[in-house]
């Protein structure tokens, strides 16, 4: 998988994972991005992205601890790889030279 | 809030899809976000997005699959369950052997019978052009508006197509030599020659139109000179030895002298053409006169045509009609008709009259390989059977397995490496079984099956995809049922499952075995009692002690028998001497000739009739029913005396057939006029396979036509010495010509008539004991199986007293009952199937109560005995034994 080929969500959950340090699990990213982008998600959609950013190698993960609401079970919890830092950066300066080179009147007018 | 549960659908949804190592922490967020949920929101709102979350999450790349990690694969699995798959036969070696058995006898059924069926279709294949050649049949209708179909054409039918039609790029006849009478070769020096059944004539064309392999000589000119001839390999050394036989002289039936012009390659087994020399065709007319080649009437022809590439037989089949109608003359043409047939079809599909060798039948080679996958089919279901009835104990094998971390579908692989191991050695077991079983399959076919054949590498491919599928099919069902154990049942010792429908199952396959073994048995009892019905039954004739002498063509006896039987009738060991142009079963000498009743009418009626001389009552032991037999007291019976038989009367409508007077036009010479003197009991000249015929039974005024009195038939008393009376005979024979003396026993002729119908008994008899055998293996099997589960029930009812009697009828009750259903289903269906092939014979049995009453005792009584050891061995065990475990 390349590197660039990082979706908006998926991009978005990466970094809620990064903020979150090592207590990212489902519906703490929920929550998170809740909190920071006032986006409601469905907690389904946001596994499914956690799992497919995991499958690309761009957070790694391990169980953590259980509670009673639970029901006695598991919490995956995630955490952001160097990859997946590496991919941040990488979207962040590609937007940021777009950003660049944006004439500044259609900006301006844009406003 | 403490019943409020997420809502049941999802979760068992979830349940269902989600990748097994992803279910719990998903399952816990889901939860966990449903209760905080609850927390600030009604219920429904909660189980709602509960829902939605979990159909979101449902992406490809989450739904079930194999976990990654989990699973080891490849060689090191392989191993371990070949080392597991060994441990568990080795463990249960008679459990093994009956499977491996089995199998085997299963496979090597269905070896042979596959290279049977390669053989049989491989028929006729070895000709470059053999899907453009076809031959052309001749249909006769008769009176009464049956049609006798013939394989043999006349000599003009090949000329006209090519002028008429032409389509055909190039065309043969063939014909035998012997219609007229066996020819004897002879090398010039030679003191007397050989009768030669396999000399045909054929035109120059035939290689043409046929590929056969040239040793020495030019195909394209080898037969264009009058008097050559072709031999096949073994014929020129027989001959000729190890000399070069091209341009060498023969001499052919004394008519003239042959050149040979060519050697060919011996045909191949597969060829229903078997011919040992072929003259060219126009020797045939030096030697028998040119009319041969002119006519319309008479066809002892073989007609074959190589039809251009892409022209479909059909093509010209409907040519056919119209060709009849401009070329064929007259009379002939309202009853001619041309028929064709695809060379590679003859050998299977093809029964005519004339046919150059008697065919094989598409539907014993379909019946066969059914009953040899019906074996196959049995014996995979010993295997199941076994398998799913030993679970119990392997269930806690399996629940351990399990509970060590195998996945099913490693189990599955597990059980089917096992069933595949078996069938594999069931596989080189088989081939050991097809090589010895190989000499008495091959008598029974009448095949040459050798030991190559059963290793050609499409053969052994077969096989590799034969063992692939048994131990698949065979090895599925146990695999399923027994990887899909809950490990906690199991080890807790409760019932691995609901029980009843697996054993219904079983008992379903067990009725399944012994239906086809049931229906084997009554085939093979039906076809036997059929055999032994055409081989005692009242013919109406008396065959034992009945010599029959054939009378060479143009010989001093043909022009004039009746010094010779005066001769013979000298002696005290001979009862009564008759000539005759046809003799039993074979329908050569009945030739259909104009009768006209002169008394009553003026038409003619086409009867069946036969060339006899007096004392033909007497020789062949047929029963007057009126009249008198012909005698040489009358002398006017000799040229003027008929006889008719019972449905020649009725054909003719005759109330008082006694001397009514007949004309009969035959081919050569003066029609016959002269009145009935007798009327015979119908009796079978042609096999019971054929209605009996009307037939008129007439004389000839002088011997001198040659074609009508080619036999001589003497019944001997039965207490006469065969070797000296034939002796005497023979020396008496020597006293008039220096031809050889060549004679058959009449009853020898009727042996050679059911060969195929003996084939068929035979190896439905094989077939049916091996399908027997291999269910009884697997009934003997289970029986020991349950036998063993028990062995604490009986411990247990013994010491409350129950007899051995009783213990062994409570064993083998349910079993008995089992083989009672089978018979119950497979009566009808056997009845239903051996009508069909009873309906072939216009004389049949009717297979009566007996019948099925004997098939399904012997079935039972052989259920019963592989049962029985088990249950008697168990009954009389010591009961102290069996129960001392607990």
């Amino acid at each position: 998988m390349e590197r660039g080929s990082l979706g908006a969500f998926e991009e978005l959950v990466l970094l809620a994972v990064g903020l979150l340090d090592g207590e990212a699990y489902g519906n703490a990213v929920q929550r998170a991005l809740a909190e920071h982008t006032g986006r409601s998600v469905t907690l389904g959609a946001i596994h499914a992205t956690l799992y497919r950013l995991q499958d690309k190698g761009l957070v790694d993960s391990e169980l953590g601890g259980a509670t009673e609401k639970r029901g006695g079970r598991r919490k995956r919890l995630f955490h952001v790889t160097s990859a997946g830092r590496a991919a941040l950066r990488d979207t962040r300066e590609v937007r940021e030279q777009l950003w660049a080179l944006q004439p500044k009147l259609n900006l301006v007018g844009g406003r | 809030m403490e019943t409020a549960h997420p809502p049941r659908l999802a979760v068992w949804f979830l349940g269902q899809f989600c990748r097994a190592d992803l279910y719990e922490e998903v399952r816990g967020d889901l939860d966990e976000a449903f209760y905080d949920d609850l927390e600030r929101q009604p219920r429904w709102r909660a189980a709602l997005r509960y829902s939605v979350g979990v159909v979101f999450f449902m992406r490809a790349h989450v739904l079930r699959r194999r976990p990654p990690y989990e699973q080891a694969r490849g060689p090191i699995m392989l191993k371990n369950y070949l080392k597991v798959a060994v441990r568990a036969m080795r463990k249960h070696k008679g459990y093994t052997f009956i499977n491996v058995a089995g199998l085997a006898v299963g496979i090597a059924c269905c070896l042979l019978m596959w290279l049977y069926v390669q053989d049989e279709l491989a028929y006729d294949r070895f000709h470059e052009h053999a899907d453009r050649i076809v031959r052309l049949t001749d249909s006769e209708q008769s009176e009464g508006g049956g049609v006798t179909e013939s394989a043999s054409s006349p000599a003009l039918l090949a000329p006209t197509l090519a002028t008429d039609l032409g389509v055909a790029e190039a065309s043969v006849r063939l014909m035998r030599y012997s219609v007229f009478a066996t020819p004897r070769l002879r090398r010039p020096g030679q003191a007397e020659g050989t009768a030669e059944p396999g000399f045909f004539f054929a035109d120059s064309t035939v290689f043409d139109v046929f590929s056969f392999e040239f040793l020495r000589g030019d195909p394209a000119t080898a037969l264009d000179q009058p008097m050559s001839v072709v031999l096949t390999a073994s014929t020129a050394a027989k001959y000729f030895g190890n000399e070069n036989p091209m341009g060498q002289p023969l001499d052919f039936d004394g008519k003239g002298d042959l050149t040979v012009t060519g050697v060919i390659a011996d045909l191949p087994a597969q060829s229903h053409l078997d011919f040992d020399f072929l003259g060219s065709f126009s020797s045939l007319g030096a030697i028998e006169g040119q009319w041969i080649y002119q006519n319309w009437h008479w066809p002892p022809m073989y007609t074959y045509l190589l039809l251009p590439e892409g022209y479909a037989p059909e093509q010209l089949a409907e040519q056919l009609p119209a060709f009849v109608t401009r070329n064929v003359g007259g009379g002939l043409r309202a009853e001619r008709g041309f028929g064709v047939q695809r060379l590679t079809d003859i050998h299977l599909h093809s029964h005519l009259e004339n046919e150059i060798q008697p065919n094989s039948d598409a539907t014993y080679v379909y019946i066969f390989s059914v009953v040899a996958a019906f074996i196959l089919l049995i014996a995979c279901i010993n295997f199941m059977n076994l398998a799913t009835a030993r679970s119990m104990h392997r269930a806690k094998e399996v629940g351990m397995r399990k509970v060590l971390g195998a996945q099913r579908p490693q189990l599955v692989r597990q059980f089917l490496s096992e069933s595949i191991i078996t069938a594999g050695l069931g596989l080189l077991l088989a081939i050991a079984f097809a090589a010895l079983a190989r000499p008495v399959f091959n008598t029974i076919s009448g095949k040459a099956l050798a030991w190559a054949d059963l290793l050609q590498p499409e053969t052994l491919l077969l096989l590799g995809g034969v063992v692939l599928l048994v131990g698949v099919l065979a090895g599925s069902y146990p695999a399923l049922y027994l990887s899909g154990f809950r490990p906690v049942r199991v080890l807790k010792g409760l019932p691995v499952r609901g029980g009843g429908g697996t054993v219904r199952f079983r008992q379903g396959l067990v009725v399944f075995q012994f239906a086809i073994s049931c229906i084997l048995i009554v085939g093979t009892l039906i076809v036997y009692r059929q055999l032994d019905y055409v081989q005692h039954a009242r013919l109406g004739f008396d065959r034992e002690h009945v010599v029959v002498v054939e009378v060479p063509n143009d010989s001093e006896i043909q022009a004039n028998h009746l010094p010779l039987k005066a001769l013979w009738k000298q002696h005290a060991s001979v009862e009564a001497v008759t000539a005759t142009s046809g003799i039993p079963p074979q329908p050569r000498g009945l030739y259909t000739f104009p009768v006209v009743l002169r008394d009553t009418r003026t038409d003619s009626l086409e009867m069946p009739t036969l060339a006899i001389d007096t004392d033909y009552a007497q020789v062949f032991g047929v029963e007057l029913a009126a009249g008198r037999d012909l005698s040489e007291e009358f002398a006017t019976d000799q040229g003027e005396g008929f006889l008719l038989n019972e449905s020649a009367v009725r054909k003719l409508g005759l109330h008082d057939p006694l001397g009514q007077r007949l004309t009969l036009y035959h081919y050569a010479g003066a029609p016959a006029t002269g009145r009935v003197v007798g009327v015979i009991q119908d009796f079978h000249f042609q096999s019971l396979r054929e209605a009996i015929q009307p037939l008129v039974f007439y004389t000839l005024k002088n011997a001198r036509n040659k074609y009508y009195y080619d036999y001589l038939a003497i019944r001997l008393r039965p207490d006469a010495p065969p070797q000296e009376t034939l002796a005497q005979l023979e020396t008496d024979w020597q006293s008039f010509t220096e031809q050889p003396f060549d004679f058959f026993f009449l009853d020898d002729q009727y042996d050679a008539l059911y060969r195929a119908e003996q084939r068929l008994g035979t190896l439905f008899a094989y077939f049916a004991g091996l399908a027997l055998f291999v269910a009884c293996l697997g009934l003997f099997g289970l029986a020991s199986f349950t036998a063993e589960q028990r062995t604490k029930e009986i411990g247990v009812r013994k010491v409350l007293g129950a007899t051995v009697p009783g213990v062994v009828l409570l064993l083998s009750k349910e079993f008995v009952l089992l083989v009672g259903i089978a018979f119950v289903i497979a009566a009808p269906v056997a009845y239903f199937l051996m009508d069909g092939w009873l309906a072939a014979f216009a004389y049949h049995i009717h297979p009566g109560l007996g019948t099925f009453a004997f098939a399904g005792f012997a079935a039972l009584l052989i259920a019963v005995l592989s049962v029985g050891y088990q249950a008697l061995r168990t009954a009389l065990a010591n009961p102290v034994r069996a129960l001392r475990y607990e």
